[in-house]
């Protein structure tokens, strides 16, 4: 089978992985349900998130060049593998038309209120195209150059409003009960961190593999304290309100004023979440076009990238009638559809492989499954 | 509207006569054959969306699965209800 010569290094890979988990996560509000305890949800999830990384570059450390559906093909079979493919494949194209559609919403709705919803997609998507046709390794070096401004961003977002900020909005602590606080819990391990499993078809491109789980664990964790920093300025500037709102930190941006001179500096934000939002849509859009090569075992996947784009865009348009539900669905329902192919999937073929290692069939690379 | 399908359609077959032969003069049968597939669904769902047919979103179908779940594990009266 043809192999992809594509090659990543572990700061590469740092940078696609912590911009993909802020991608479309700090534009939406994260846990609203734990209303001013979300901060708490956030730590949280920080850790299970982190479990959850260690498990799929486990997988990926302990099978070198193999992404988890030829892993799984060798553990449980050619057809278990390629029906795994498939359901990799559609998750891939919806999460990607997911994230497109939160950014198109975001624009819509605090930039360009006038323009069509579907030249916003397709300029996005055109350069998102680009991007993939090109390949991981430059999608990659693009990361490396934009992940400076998300630190800047909040670096500058604390610096300018530490005066709005209100120590007491953290207080009462649970006061709703934990409840509340364990479903946001779960609402933000699936939205974003469990979204990593993508990585799972990347980690074979990183070079050397071995340094998989620490760039993993790194990069989720730093992500996730930028997350839990901006969720925690969007509760001190907004208290409870910030359940309230449907882009908190875009509204937090907003409400910057210093001495009536530096304001409305809301637009330097959007353009870096934007961007992150770019590299969210162009992994899921690689991810995609990877499953299918792997599933139907096509040598190449580069011709299929433009309709699988046309595709997505599509498919953003038919997702939601409104914003509501587009909100809705990332409450109640991600959550919950998620679930399988973040922790389900993975744990099954770890433990297909644990079995097979067991009875002392290893998995290798170049090893025909036909055969097993 | 027929139009706007048309000109759609039109969009898509210059798309695949600037795509397809290089895939043929190569060999590439299933990849040929895949891509017309998804050509296929692109046109289909493409112009059904042009000619504003209703259809049922996935969204929609996964609410119905999932919602249900959701209300029985929490306070359905949760968000976004408190939005």
């Amino acid at each position: 089978m043809h192999k992809s010569l594509e090659k990543i290094s572990g700061s590469q890979l740092f940078s696609l992985l912590f911009l993909f988990l802020i991608g479309s996560a700090i534009i939406l509000p994260r846990g609203p349900v734990a209303g001013h305890d979300n901060w708490i949800a956030v730590v949280l999830a920080i850790g299970l998130g982190c479990g959850l990384g260690w498990l799929y570059a486990h997988l990926a450390t302990q099978h070198p060049g193999l992404s988890l559906i030829e892993i799984a093909e060798h553990a449980l079979g050619v057809w278990a593998g390629k029906v795994i493919g498939l359901l990799y494949l559609v998750y891939a194209f919806h999460l990607g038309a997911l994230v497109l559609r939160n950014v198109e919403e975001l624009t819509l709705t605090v930039i360009l209120s006038k323009t069509p919803p579907l030249v916003i997609e397709a300029t996005l998507m055109l350069l998102v195209l680009w991007a993939v046709h090109e390949g991981v390794e430059v999608i990659a070096r693009c990361a490396q150059l934009t992940i400076v401004l998300v630190f800047f961003q909040l670096v500058v977002s604390y610096l300018l409003q530490v005066h709005d900020m209100e120590i007491e909005f953290f207080l009462p602590l649970a006061e709703n009960g934990w409840m509340p606080i364990v479903e946001a819990t779960w609402q933000i391990t699936t939205f974003p961190f469990g979204e990593a499993v993508l990585f799972a078809m990347i980690l074979p491109a990183l070079e050397p593999p071995r340094q998989a789980k620490k760039v993993v664990f790194y990069a989720m964790l730093v992500a996730g304290l930028v997350l839990l920093a901006d969720t925690a300025r969007n509760t001190l500037v907004f208290s409870n309100l910030t359940a309230k709102l449907q882009f908190p930190s875009f509204l937090a941006f907003a409400y910057i004023s210093v001495i009536d001179f530096l304001e409305r500096l809301e637009p330097v934000a959007f353009v870096v979440w934007l961007l992150a939002g770019f590299f969210k849509i162009s992994i899921c859009l690689h991810v995609a076009a990877v499953c299918l090569k792997q599933t139907v075992k096509v040598r190449t996947h580069r011709p299929f990238l433009p309709v699988l784009a046309i595709l997505m865009v599509l498919v953003t348009r038919w997702l939601y009638e409104n914003q509501a539900q587009m909100f809705a669905f990332a409450d109640r329902v991600w959550p919950y559809y998620s679930l399988p192919f973040q922790v389900g999937i993975p744990l099954l073929v770890l433990a297909a492989v644990l079995v097979r290692k067991k009875f002392g069939k290893e998995v290798k690379k170049g090893e025909n499954p036909d055969a097993a | 509207m027929i139009f706007r399908i048309a000109g759609y359609l039109l969009f898509l077959a210059v798309l695949a006569w600037r795509q397809a032969p290089p895939l043929y003069q190569k060999g590439l049968k299933k990849e040929l054959v895949l891509y017309a597939l998804l050509l296929g669904c692109a046109a289909a769902l493409g112009s059904l969306m042009i000619a504003e047919v209703e259809l049922t979103s996935p969204s929609q179908v996964l609410q119905e699965v999932f919602e249900p779940l959701h209300d029985r594990m929490f306070d359905p009266n949760d968000s976004p209800g408190k939005r």
